[in-house]
């Protein structure tokens, strides 16, 4: 199947789009119990991240899992420019990595306030999320280098 | 799902890597994998496509050999 896309021409083969569903179903299971058990957090009054970080966390726990599954699992489309896609991201968890690690050591902000994640805090696991597809996509990059394909049995 | 040996041999006896017969079929060199192994269940259409690329037929390629067709 090819269509157009933001990072060039968008094909994933037969099987690639079956695997690509089961990656779905698991992003929409994985985000459908954190907005269930954050809800129940909720109504007995338990705050874990500050405003709107909460919701922001479980969109990023969904989509780290969903981008590192096509990852682990080849559902890349051939011949595109995803990389582009990948890099970006390794770029914007380095970004928000490195910000927050100054404001830690440097100004001394709090990760953790009242039990809750600052803004800081949430913003770094946004960043580790990020950088951790970074690093599965160098990983796999580095893997298909050292083991060039050829035929398996 | 039992490993499909007669398209390995085909796919050898034409003097194609996985990687070609991917090429060639327009998949990935992983599904080709997976058809061989067994481990992927193709579509026709892919299947028709695979049978052509190999000078070969369906029956040939992926009818299992202990059973014989009604």
């Amino acid at each position: 199947m090819k269509r157009k896309c933001l990072f060039g021409e968008f094909e994933l083969d037969e099987r690639q789009l079956l695997l690509r569903g089961d990656v779905y179903k698991h992003m929409l299971i994985l985000v459908l119990a954190l907005l269930l058990c954050n809800g129940f957090l909720k109504e007995e009054g338990i705050v874990w991240a500050q405003g709107m970080w909460e919701n922001i966390l479980i969109f990023w726990a969904g989509a780290t899992l969903g981008i590192g599954e096509m990852i682990l699992r080849d559902i890349t489309p051939r011949g595109s420019r995803q990389n582009i896609l990948y890099i970006f991201f390794g770029i914007c968890g380095g970004v928000l990595l490195i910000l927050g690690s100054i404001h830690i050591f440097a100004e001394g902000q709090a990760l953790l306030e009242n039990g809750a994640l600052t803004s800081l805090g949430a913003g770094l696991i946004s960043g580790l999320c990020m950088a951790a597809v970074f690093l599965l996509f160098l990983g796999k990059r580095l893997a298909a280098r050292a083991n060039p394909a050829k035929d398996e049995d | 799902m039992a490993k499909n040996l007669k398209m390995k041999a085909a796919r050898a006896a034409k003097g194609l890597t996985q990687q070609d017969l991917a090429d060639a079929v327009g998949v990935t060199r992983q599904t080709v994998v997976a058809i061989e192994k067994g481990d992927y269940n193709p579509t026709v259409r892919l299947c028709v496509e695979i049978c052509r690329v190999l000078g070969t037929t369906l029956d040939g390629l992926f009818w299992p050999e202990n059973e014989t067709k009604g």
